[in-house]
């Protein structure tokens, strides 16, 4: 069992090992300077941090690398989010002249949390997950990925594993980062299918014609539906599920059928394509209505629910990637997309996982320090912290987040580039 | 007075910036001098063509052929520009008027909430119309000329996307496809049809029919407008009431 079991109560010894040796500091400051393209860009961001106790604090800003990690390994936040670019430095914006303090830029995010798909999945409720309902995570990410570089042209996104019961997506585009509240809103709202609480029945309403948007979630949902929903959630076997199933097809004569040919056929399966079989017979006869019953259920069971409030703020503050989630201990770590399919949130490593991979003897690296020793101080411990991480289970992901970064890296010198232009530097 | 002279010297350069096309947002102000005369009956006859716009506009279907034709001959009368084929001294003369003009209404029309509104909705419905008489290439030119980044869509890549196209946009049928215009617009120009999912989108830029582009050039002439207003009315219009005659002439629109 690779990992080690974590205790809450060990967290304050953890953290300060965590941020002296482990947390990715020159990646991390690298990604949140954007090549130093924009002045100040770093210095006018806000992070907040949830201390021992839960004592939240907001408006924390650093103007180094060396500031940000000394503050960090000082007050061991238990949590870490990240806000937005302001338009002075936050740690100072009471000496600002009120209303002169803005949010300018942040990057467009996404919080997909498990909870919200309670309604549909029968493995788990709240904060619980398990390799049956990740599959919706799956989908989730396959889905919004598509859209947001397709659709909307973006091409920096970085998915991130929340630590407990959900995934966050970052999209660090340039273009991505400036937009205004309404153009967030209107980019979540074209991306949301699923409408209504918990009084409404029926949340989603198909209508032709059908929106290639919608075409292409559809491809993704059904590559996963039959394993997933008529399978493993078994949305067809028990009379209560098949009872919620069907309160969503608005045909009586569909429903009747149905019920009749469920009294004999226990096979989900086949219940399923007798369901769908139904509808598809129904979309041929001239009355307008109920043609994509069967697409509204999938959608309904499997479409990513978002919450747009999230996405919508320049404000907002959203957790940190390679921050530690004190209730699971897991790291938040980025998603290689490439491997999607073998994801395994169990396996992501906690705190405790990590700090103990740093404690085993080091075998082969004694050599190395002795050509090391004639190095500052400074340049020793981060060759050290380098080493150190990469001796962990966290050495895979923060490869991930080092490809992403020298992907934007490479828009970056375009931008370096483009400005010496304008200004004749060179 | 210098006003002559300069008059040549700028129809000698036919390429004036300013009046080389019948349509303008009116972002720039007129910087010449001119009688009062002038001032006045250019009033006068812009107030005649708002309020004849206003009055086609209540009489038949707004855009449809028959307000159209109406349109077309009452502004001909009026001595206004409204076709982009036209070319020489009347054409100059008549952009010059419409120029002025507009930003002498500004000045009266700025002044309360109910004045601004009835403004701006006639403008607009006039801009519309003269922008659905551009010829293409003159309403890509337009945009293009107005720092509006939008571009036609190739016959080709409407071919390619023919399906996608109808599928995301309402009304549009394979023929409007194929024979009328489409835009290329970055999204975030494009909010409201992007938040309803009512356009195409690809790699960042909305897909937009020829009749929905002119809703989102619209959008901008009337933000554009709303903003003048405010300005021209926090400055103090009003300043001009006994000097410009401008109380007698708010008086013949009521």
């Amino acid at each position: 069992m690779p990992t080690s079991d974590y205790d809450p109560a060990c967290l304050p010894d953890l953290l300060p090992l965590y941020y002296r040796r482990l947390f990715p500091f020159s990646q991390y400051y690298r990604w949140l300077s954007y090549g130093g393209v924009s002045k100040n860009y770093f210095q006018n961001r806000e992070f907040s941090f949830t201390l021992k106790d839960d004592i939240y604090v907001r408006y924390q800003s650093f103007t180094t690398q060396n500031e940000l990690e000394k503050e960090m390994q000082k007050m061991v936040p238990y949590k870490v989010d990240i806000g937005a670019v302001y338009s002075h430095r936050p740690s100072q914006h009471n000496a600002v002249k009120s209303g002169s303090f803005q949010a300018l830029e942040k990057e467009l995010v996404f919080d997909i949390d498990m909870t919200d798909y309670d309604d549909v999945r029968r493995c788990c409720s709240a904060a619980d997950i398990c390799s049956k309902c990740w599959t919706l995570m799956i989908i989730a990410i396959r889905i919004l990925d598509r859209a947001l570089r397709e659709d909307f042209g973006f091409h920096h996104l970085l998915w991130v594993y929340s630590g407990r019961r959900g995934v966050h997506c970052w999209v660090c585009d340039d273009a991505a980062r400036k937009l205004s509240v309404a153009a967030r809103s209107a980019v979540a709202e074209y991306l949301s299918l699923v409408k209504g609480g918990e009084e409404t029945l029926r949340k989603v309403v198909l209508s032709d014609p059908i929106h290639p948007f919608i075409n292409h979630s559809l491809s993704v949902v059904e590559r996963y539906f039959q394993q997933y929903a008529i399978v493993e959630q078994d949305i067809l076997g028990s009379k209560e599920s098949v009872d919620k199933v069907l309160a969503l097809l608005l045909t009586t004569h569909i429903k009747k059928d149905l019920t009749i040919y469920y009294q004999d056929e226990k096979n989900p399966m086949k219940r399923w394509d007798r369901l769908c079989a139904l509808v598809e017979h129904k979309k041929s006869s001239i009355k307008k209505g109920g043609q994509y019953f069967d697409k509204e259920i999938m959608l309904q069971y499997c479409y990513p629910r978002l919450d747009v409030n999230v996405s919508k703020g320049v404000n907002h503050l959203l957790k940190s990637p390679f921050s530690v989630h004190p209730k699971t201990g897991r790291i938040s770590v980025p998603i290689d997309l490439k491997e999607l399919n073998t994801f395994d949130p169990f396996e992501v490593p906690t705190i405790s996982l990590i700090c103990e991979e740093l404690e085993r003897p080091r075998a082969d690296e004694a050599e190395e320090d002795d050509v090391k020793d004639k190095e500052n101080e400074q340049e020793a411990g981060e060759r050290r912290r380098i080493r150190d991480y990469k001796r962990t289970s966290l050495a895979k992901y923060v490869k991930v987040f080092d490809r992403f970064l020298e992907a934007m890296a490479r828009s970056w010198k375009g931008e370096m580039l483009k400005k010496s232009d304008l200004q004749k530097d060179f | 007075m210098q006003f002559l002279g300069r008059r040549k010297k700028l129809i000698g350069n036919f390429q004036n910036d300013l009046y080389d096309q019948c349509l303008q947002f009116y972002g720039q102000p007129p910087l010449e001098n001119i009688s009062l005369s002038e001032f006045e009956s250019f009033a006068v006859e812009r107030l005649k063509l708002l309020k004849t716009v206003e009055n086609v506009g209540v009489s038949c279907v707004k855009n449809s052929e028959r307000y159209t034709k109406k349109l077309d001959a009452e502004i001909s009368s009026l001595n206004f520009p409204h076709r982009a084929e036209l070319g020489g001294i009347s054409e100059y003369e008549k952009r010059r008027k419409d120029h002025i003009s507009h930003f002498i209404l500004r000045l009266a029309y700025c002044q309360t909430e109910d004045l601004r509104r009835w403004f701006i909705q006639q403008e607009m419905d006039l801009f519309r119309y003269r922008f659905n008489c551009l010829h293409s290439k003159h309403k890509t030119d337009f945009l293009h000329k107005n720092n509006l980044k939008y571009e036609t869509v190739s016959a080709e890549e409407k071919k390619n996307l023919k399906d996608k196209l109808i599928a995301s946009s309402y009304g549009l049928s394979g023929t409007k496809v194929e024979e009328h215009d489409v835009y290329k617009v970055p999204f975030q120009d494009a909010l409201d049809l992007v938040r309803t999912r009512k356009v195409y989108l690809l790699a960042g830029n909305a897909y937009i029919p020829h009749h929905e582009i002119v809703t989102i050039v619209l959008n901008d002439f009337r933000t554009r407008l709303s903003k003048a207003l405010a300005v021209s009315n926090k400055i103090g219009a009003h300043h001009l009431h006994g000097e410009m005659n401008v109380v007698n002439f708010k008086g013949r629109h009521y």
